[in-house]
């Protein structure tokens, strides 16, 4: 399963940033990290661990389709237990 | 072991740790990612890969690029990229060390007291400022069709929507303006309709003047790997000097340099006196056309009694003593294109675009296609090849020349000027009606004193290298290097022929160290994240641009001000403008986006539409005209005009010309007759010569003769001669030979048997060697339509030097 490393950028809104990590604590494909302010946005690093690249790309679409995310950022996909044809290997 | 995490667990990890670091690097003032998510993007044994296009030619070929540590460590072909498909060139493969030279340009420098000397970045843009400000309407833009699109179109908008001067033009008037004025006369657009799938379907493919082999490699590899598969695939090569390609040719047409009009035209005739052309085709989709008095693009309507009269006087014994190619192989070429089961492709390229008559050349070449019926189904087509990755994408889209605006639009036509400004929100007025200098124009201008008339005072020009490329340089380029009041801006990546002689030479970003987008010949837009930093302090040459408009702006200048009083380049983010003119700001927004969404409506005006700019993030590119489907999703288009594919032919038919310069659907088929070069070998000089690239090197060569592979594979120019010339001159290989025209001369050495076979009485010299400059003995006459100067004929005596011995 490839595991991708995200670092999410939230707006400043209490209420909103609080609705994203709720809603993403409740996935249990999401590790969240330690989040960092940085100017008046905070930085969440992320870890998604999903089936297939593609489901990756599409929850990460969604998490930056999210009310009260700035953008998304892909810091890079580790999917070295995929075979070529992008099956698990173990 | 207990406790021992999992292979998984590790990942998790590893992941996770990225993620921070990445958060506390911004933290501690390290600049930002790209704001990005890109889909290719993906990390192996701590590589981290992302797709790009290729940074050299116009084919387009998609790489992946690795990265570790900060640097490119890896190149690979990208399978998944229709173009290539996992195949790259040698050139290609190399790519990734052409950031890595020892020499890269990492700071601003100023020409004082006859030296470059460093100066800071805000030195440097007041520099720039002033001198924009002394006159902005003796200021000029060279730039590029290596600029990526949003740095052409902040060129764009910098000179026509701000300075109000079109005095912009790109290199690749040198080696495509023909290409347009061809098809702008033909089909009133611009581009070809065909794409590269037109090489897998093809069964004859026919290089006009062309060398793929060396050229277009992966193109050329794309056609001759079909025999590979038992596929019959013919090839016919029209050419002045045998080349890697006609050693793969089924029949090799050896003409004399301009011998391709007569043979375009016996084609034409040969066609009708057969009666094997395309009637139905051409009574439904085609008009007639001639030259008109005074000379115009759109010339005549001529009907096609008088085309057939025209045309009758090229039969193949006239066209055998124009071109020198036997009337026998004339008519079988004529009857493998009166034959309708077969499918032709034509590709083309320098050989003819930088041509005297290369309007005529393209338009003859297309109209061979129309008249025949080869046209609009895969594997029928005519298609002119670039040579740079954005002459189409940055010059023919953007409209970088100086008399166009983006989108197909141009200066002169005042509807298109008020669209213009209504997009770019400036006061009606501000774009200039009168078309800027063309690229010989303007070098001519920038070396004529002010006090002769000479009104450029300063040239900006952004990754090219005209004291190379240009022609003539001893008439174009270097006089202007001796008069006081004329200033050089030159942004490089690494010192070049031009930067040795600039007065400001400022470092510039290439390729993945900044964000990019590029159209190769295909139609097909492609776009890139950055992925490393430049070396040094060099930046983005659309942040140089950016940061120069900024000085303007905040010294007042009503230019750089759009009709609400606004900074012509602001982007803004929740609400707030974003400092992008500050570095240290650049990547806080992704400006390429921003520039793009901004050019996407030109897009729109001419049938070029180009998808959103995160379309183009997740795929290998789109070919244009790019159209949204019901179902919201983005379909792009393979072959123009077709009624099965072009979204913009009109319902229920088959074939529609929509943008036809007879307004009536229909494509023209020119006649242009055979004319004679502009100079030809006489007494006092007695050869031909021809320039031209090899495979190992790109253009200039100031990016692959960085690379050392490349480098020692092919270390130096060579004059390349016919041997019986050789032993008459009494030279062996490797001795050296002086070249000399009526322009300059220059002295090299010779190969005889080497990778060409030129006929006896020409010569052929590669231009991509800056120790050996053959630009000094070119000639600059042009094409009345298009102004690209012919490189591939001019007249030159040849002596021999010495006997020393070595290898070139």
């Amino acid at each position: 399963m490839p595991v991708s490393s995200l670092v999410v950028t939230l707006l400043p809104s209490e209420l909103l940033r609080k609705q994203i990590v709720d809603g993403l604590s409740a996935d249990a494909r999401v590790t969240l990290g330690l989040a960092q302010d940085f100017a008046a946005n905070q930085l969440v690093p992320v870890v998604l661990e999903t089936e297939t690249i593609g489901e990756a790309r599409d929850t990460a679409e969604a998490i930056a389709a999210m009310d009260g995310v700035a953008q998304v950022e892909l810091v890079g996909v580790d999917f070295s237990d995929l075979d070529d044809c992008g099956t698990q290997t173990e | 072991m207990k406790n021992q995490p999992t292979r998984r667990e590790l990942m998790k990890r590893a992941a996770m740790i990225a993620a921070t670091t990445v958060i506390s690097e911004r933290a501690n003032g390290a600049p930002a990612l790209p704001a990005r998510y890109s889909p290719h993007l993906r990390v192996v044994d701590g590589v981290q890969w992302d797709k790009a296009p290729c940074r050299f030619c116009g084919t387009g070929c998609h790489v992946q690029v690795g990265v570790k540590d900060g640097k490119v460590v890896a190149i690979a072909g990208d399978r998944q990229a229709e173009v290539n498909k996992g195949l790259l060139c040698v050139k290609g493969y190399h790519v990734g060390l052409a950031l890595y030279g020892k020499d890269r340009l990492t700071q601003p420098l100023l020409r004082q007291d006859g030296k470059l000397v460093p100066i800071s970045w805000k030195k440097a843009l007041d520099v720039i400022a002033d001198r924009v400000q002394k006159n902005p309407a003796g200021f000029a833009f060279y730039g590029s069709g290596q600029w990526t699109i949003p740095e052409g179109y902040a060129a764009n908008k910098f000179m026509k929507g701000g300075l109000s001067n079109n005095h912009i033009d790109p290199n690749a008037r040198l080696c495509m303006a023909s290409a347009v004025t061809g098809f702008l006369s033909t089909y009133g657009v611009d581009e070809p309709a065909g794409c590269y799938d037109d090489l897998d379907a093809c069964d004859v493919v026919v290089f006009w003047g062309n060398n793929p082999a060396e050229m277009h490699p992966v193109l050329f590899s794309r056609i001759v790997d079909r025999r590979s598969r038992g596929e019959t695939v013919r090839i016919v090569d029209i050419t002045t000097r045998t080349t890697r390609s006609s050693g793969f040719a089924d029949d090799v047409l050896l003409m004399k340099p301009q011998g391709d009009l007569a043979i375009a035209n016996g084609l034409l005739h040969l066609l009708i006196a057969r009666g094997t052309y395309d009637k139905e085709f051409v009574e439904k989709y085609c008009a007639f056309r001639g030259e008109s008095d005074p000379p115009s693009l759109n010339g005549k309507a001529i009907s096609f009694e008088d085309f057939k009269r025209e045309i009758a006087e090229y039969t193949p014994a006239y066209v055998e003593q124009l071109s020198g190619v036997p009337a026998r192989k004339i008519e079988e070429l004529a009857t493998l294109f009166g034959d309708r089961k077969l499918k032709i492709t034509s590709l083309w390229c320098m050989g003819v675009n930088q041509h005297t008559r290369g309007t005529a050349m393209n338009a003859l070449i297309h109209g061979v296609h129309l008249l025949s019926g080869h046209f609009g189904t895969p594997g029928n087509a005519p298609t002119s090849l670039t040579g740079q990755p954005s002459a189409c994408g940055t010059v023919r889209e953007v409209g970088t020349l100086s008399h166009a605006l983006p989108g197909g639009r141009v200066v002169a036509n005042e509807k298109h000027r008020r669209q213009g400004e209504d997009l770019w929100r400036v006061p009606h007025g501000r774009i200039n009606a009168k078309p800027g200098y063309h690229t010989v124009e303007l070098w001519r201008n920038f070396s004529t004193p002010t006090e002769k008339g000479g009104d450029i005072h300063t040239i900006w020009v952004q990754v090219t290298n005209p004291g190379q490329t240009l022609p003539n340089t001893n008439e174009l380029f270097y006089p202007s290097r001796k008069l006081k009041d004329k200033f050089l801006i030159v942004s490089d990546v690494y010192p070049t022929e031009t930067t040795l002689h600039a007065d400001l030479v400022l470092p510039s970003a290439m390729w993945v160290e900044k964000n990019g987008m590029v159209g190769n010949s295909e139609r097909r837009t492609q776009q890139w994240f950055k992925m490393v930093a430049p070396p040094g302090d060099a930046r983005d040459d659309c942040w140089q641009i950016i940061a120069v408009a900024r000085r303007l702006f905040d010294r007042g200048f009503a230019g750089m001000k759009d009709k609400d009083g606004k900074f012509l380049f602001a982007v803004e983010e929740n609400g707030k403008e974003v400092p992008i003119w500050d570095y240290r700001h650049y990547y806080d927004v992704n400006v390429d986006r921003s520039l793009f969404e901004e050019y996407r409506p030109w897009t729109r005006l001419k049938h070029k539409d180009l998808a959103p700019y995160d379309e183009y993030v997740r795929a290998h590119g789109l070919r244009w005209p790019v159209v949204q489907q019901p179902d919201s999703s983005w379909r792009e288009t393979k072959f123009r005009f077709s009624g099965f594919d072009d979204p913009y032919v009109a319902k229920g038919k088959t074939y529609d010309f929509y943008h036809s310069t007879s307004e009536d659907g229909r494509a023209q088929i020119w006649f242009h007759p055979y004319a004679a070069p502009p100079e030809a070998p006489d007494k006092d000089f007695p050869f031909w010569l021809c320039t031209g690239r090899v495979l190992e090197h790109w253009h200039s060569g100031s990016l692959t003769m960085r690379i050392p592979q490349l480098r020692r594979a092919m270390p130096q120019a060579y004059a390349e001669m016919h041997p019986m010339d050789a032993r008459t001159l009494g030279v062996g290989n490797g001795e050296r030979l002086r070249i000399r025209s009526r322009r300059g001369e220059l002295e090299l050495p010779v190969w005889i048997g080497g990778r060409g076979a030129p006929p006896p009485g020409t010569v052929f010299v590669p231009f991509f060697d800056e120790s050996l400059l053959i630009n000094r003995v070119t000639l600059d006459a042009h094409d009345p339509f298009s102004k690209q100067p012919d490189y591939k004929k001019c007249a030159v005596a040849l002596e021999r030097l010495s006997t020393e011995a070595g290898t070139p």
